[in-house]
C-alpha cells in the first residue's frame, strides 16, 4: 500500500520558493540519490552490487545490475576475488558470492585502528549496553528468548528487532576484544 | 524465523550513509548511535517540514541474508506518525511487506514485492518520502 495522494503541485511545498519557479526549490530525495549513481564510475557500480552478493551470483546478472558489461563485470569481479572479498564459487558459469571473513576482518581491521583507550571506553559501554539486555530479559543470551513471552502479536517484532540488535552488539564485543588482542601482538596466527 | 542467526551488513550501511548524507534534505547521518546500534540514522533538515513536527528521521538496516528494516519517522507531539518497508520472514506477511502509517504496527503490514538490490530499495523509499513531505507541506498551508 502506497501513500495515497500524489502531491501534484510540489512547488508549492516550500515557503521559500521564488515565485519564477523551480531555482529555490530544493531537489528531491529520490532524484538526487539517482544522480549520484549516474555519476558513479563502473568500478563504483560493480562494488555496490558485489556488496550485495549474498549468494553465488552469475556475472551476467551482475553486469544487469551494475549496468556494465559482462566482461567488465568479469574484470572487476576477478580483482575483488583476488583482494578477498569474494570468492569465485565455480566456473561454467562464473558465480560470486561475499566472502564474509574478509567483511569480518575489515571490521576488526577498522577498530584497530583506534587508539587502545578508545576501544576500552567503547568495550565498556558495550558491556554496560549487553548487561542491560541480560536484566531485561532475564537470559544469557538472544537465542534462549522466546519473543512471545515478552511480547504480545502486536510488539513481536520490536522484540524480535530488540533480540537481533543484543545479538550484533555480543558480535561487537568480540571483534572489539580481537582488535585489542591483535593491537597487543598477542593474536594467534589463523590455523 | 525471526531469530535466526543474520549477521549485520555494515559495509553496506556505510556505503548507504555516505551516499544519504550527501542529500540536500539530510542534516545528519548517524552509524550505528549507542541507542540505535544497527542502524544508521538520516535526520532531515527542519527546514523541509512545518513546525508542528520536532523531527524527521530515516532508520536503515540491513543485514547478510539479505533481510532489511527501513523506519521513515515523524516526530510529533500527539504521537509519531511511522511507515515501515520490511524484508524479513515473518508469520503474517510475505517476506517483502509494508507496515503502513501512521503507527506501522504488526497488523497494519501488507504484501509488496521490493527490488533485488537495496539501493534500488532506497530509491523507493526516498520517493515514497518525497511525496509524503509533499503532501506533510499541502496538508499544513490549507
Amino acid at each position: 500500500m502506497r501513500w495515497q495522494i500524489i502531491c501534484v503541485f510540489s512547488s508549492c511545498l516550500y515557503t521559500t520558493m521564488s515565485s519564477d519557479g523551480d531555482s529555490d526549490r530544493p531537489p528531491k530525495l529520490a532524484e538526487e540519490w539517482e544522480q549520484q549513481r549516474e555519476k558513479q564510475s563502473t568500478r563504483e557500480r560493480v562494488y555496490a552490487v558485489s556488496l550485495q552478493l549474498y549468494e553465488p551470483t552469475r556475472v551476467a546478472i551482475v553486469a544487469d545490475r551494475a549496468d556494465v558489461s559482462k566482461e567488465t563485470a568479469r574484470e572487476y569481479l576477478r580483482w575483488f576475488t583476488e583482494i578477498g572479498m569474494l570468492t569465485h564459487d565455480g566456473e561454467s558459469p562464473d558465480q560470486f558470492s561475499r566472502n564474509e571473513s574478509y567483511f569480518e576482518w575489515r571490521r576488526i581491521q577498522r577498530l584497530q585502528a583506534h587508539p587502545p583507550e578508545k576501544l576500552e571506553e567503547e568495550l565498556e559501554q558495550l558491556t554496560a549496553t549487553e548487561r542491560d539486555y541480560r536484566d531485561r530479559y532475564d537470559a544469557d543470551g538472544p537465542g534462549e528468548v522466546d519473543a512471545l513471552e515478552h511480547a504480545d502479536y502486536t510488539d513481536l517484532e520490536s522484540v524480535w528487532m530488540e533480540l537481533q540488535e543484543w545479538q550484533t552488539v555480543r558480535r561487537r564485543i568480540r571483534e572489539l576484544e580481537q582488535a585489542r588482542q591483535n593491537q597487543n601482538g598477542s593474536a594467534q596466527a589463523p590455523a | 524465523m525471526n531469530t535466526d542467526e543474520k549477521t549485520l551488513d555494515e559495509a553496506l550501511l556505510r556505503k548507504v550513509a555516505q551516499r544519504l548524507g550527501a542529500l540536500t534534505l539530510i542534516d545528519t547521518v548517524r552509524v550505528f548511535p549507542r541507542q540505535k546500534p544497527e542502524s544508521v540514522v538520516a535526520q532531515f533538515d527542519d527546514v523541509y517540514f512545518p513546525e508542528e513536527i520536532r523531527r524527521v528521521d530515516l532508520g536503515l538496516r540491513t543485514y547478510q541474508n539479505g533481510d532489511f528494516n527501513v523506519i521513515y519517522r515523524e516526530v510529533r507531539s500527539g504521537g509519531d506518525w511511522m511507515v515501515r518497508w520490511d524484508r524479513h520472514d515473518n508469520p503474517h506477511n510475505t517476506r517483502d511487506h509494508y507496515h503502513q502509517p501512521p503507527q506501522a504496527r504488526t497488523e497494519d503490514a501488507v504484501d509488496r514485492k521490493y527490488p533485488t538490490d537495496f539501493f534500488d530499495v532506497v530509491t523507493m523509499v526516498l520517493t515514497e518520502t518525497d511525496i509524503r513531505l509533499g503532501e506533510v507541506w499541502e496538508h499544513t498551508e490549507r
